[in-house]
């Protein structure tokens, strides 16, 4: 598997950044996600939380990966204090990916506790971009 | 052959007294008695009723009935195959917990999809039956450091073990991305006639309380039992199936469907 690691930071407070460059397909979303509850588990939210977590990281990416104009998909995970964001983003040749009413926004939506999607024109290209938030409570 | 009445006090069950004396017959013949194959055969069909009885007790929704009622089966044969009448009559109170003791040997075993070293399949079935227990207790999902305290152990033992778990049952890589087939060219899509439906209900949907949105989208967005979706909204069984049905009934209002006739 074609995943490269960034640490971007890990400071006194215990907040932990890193940005993960990887190919997009399916084969990496189990370790993402694995990664995302990782985080979630060591913030001891509680189990159920940690479940949705997995599940938004796996719907975040199924949105974006069948998108990937260059294959590449870009993953920064951030846990703070008691907050495990996630935000997945790859180049995509459309800027209208992801629509509001498409049954794997709604469930994002009710997995998370915020979501928030992007578009930024880059070159001929559209940065298309997801971010994941859940909170240990709800 | 026909079946012998051993005549004994009345008020015990009859099978198995039948049994008592059968599994005489059974015990006294010889290893290469032609007799023998056919005795334990008429044993063996005899306790079924109690094999298909012990299999449903410990069905869950990932393993198929037929396949516990078959690992069932194979403890029934094994108790047949031990059973010593010298040493207690009952054969039942004997044949349950070998029954018992294949059927869940078999789901530490051989029910996992990965293969996972036996110290963590148990630290993930005892971590398991704590969640259910915590959860019951706390009214909501146990978070890893309460699992912890419950069990004694570390946290990162009940991280280990929750991680070990995520091995029990795989998942199709292409699972993920199968309804999106970018190389497919110029085919009609399978979901245009869904469309419309789903124009209809989308605004309807975006009107459900936040937990009966959940629970629908739960149910039929990723396919989850509601014994699943139970535990993770932090209800009953018994509520999900409730929500579910007024919800559905709510979406039908909605978008003007005549609802069924009862």
């Amino acid at each position: 598997m074609d995943l490269e690691g960034t640490r971007v930071a890990d400071d006194e407070s215990g907040t932990v950044e890193f940005e993960v460059a990887t190919v997009a397909t399916a084969g990496v979303v189990p370790t993402l996600r694995t990664i995302a509850a990782d985080l979630a588990m060591r913030q001891d939210f509680d189990l159920d939380a940690v479940d949705d977590l997995r599940m938004a990281v796996d719907e975040a990416c199924a949105l974006l990966i069948p998108a990937a104009a260059d294959g590449k998909l870009t993953c920064v995970f951030t846990s703070v204090d008691g907050k495990v964001e996630i935000g997945v983003s790859v180049l995509a040749d459309d800027p209208g990916l992801v629509k509001e009413d498409a049954l794997g926004w709604q469930l994002l939506t009710a997995l998370a506790t915020s979501v928030r999607r992007s578009t930024v024109p880059d070159g001929d290209r559209y940065l298309s971009r997801v971010d994941v938030v859940r909170e240990s409570g709800r | 052959m026909t079946r012998e009445n051993t005549g004994s006090p009345a008020g015990r069950h009859g099978p198995e007294n039948e049994g008592g004396a059968l599994f005489t017959e059974f015990a006294a013949l010889g290893e290469d008695d032609p007799k023998r194959g056919e005795l334990r055969e008429r044993l063996v069909r005899d306790h079924l009723d109690l094999v298909r009885n012990l299999a449903r007790k410990f069905r869950n929704s990932d393993e198929p009935l037929e396949d516990l009622v078959q690992v069932a089966t194979v403890g029934l044969i094994n108790a047949v195959d031990r059973f010593d009448p010298e040493y207690g009559s009952d054969f039942v109170a004997f044949a349950v917990p070998t029954i018992t003791g294949e059927l869940r040997r078999h789901f530490r075993d051989t029910s996992w999809s990965v293969r996972v070293p036996r110290r963590l399949k148990e630290l993930n079935s005892s971590i398991a039956a704590a969640r259910d227990e915590l959860t019951t207790r706390l009214s909501r999902a146990p978070k890893p450091s309460e699992i912890a305290e419950h069990l004694g152990i570390s946290r990162e033992e009940v991280h280990e073990g929750l991680v070990a778990g995520q091995g029990r049952y795989g998942a199709s890589l292409d699972s993920m991305v199968e309804d999106s087939t970018p190389d497919r060219f110029g085919t009609p899509d399978e979901n245009l006639d869904q469309a419309e439906l789903r124009e209809l209900l989308r605004p309807v949907v975006a009107t459900l309380p936040d937990r009966e949105r959940k629970i629908v989208l739960l149910r039929f967005g990723l396919g989850l039992s509601q014994s699943d979706i139970a535990r993770r909204v932090g209800v009953s069984q018994m509520q999900v199936s409730r929500l579910l049905a007024s919800t559905l009934k709510k979406l039908r209002e909605g978008i003007g469907e005549i609802p069924p006739l009862p």
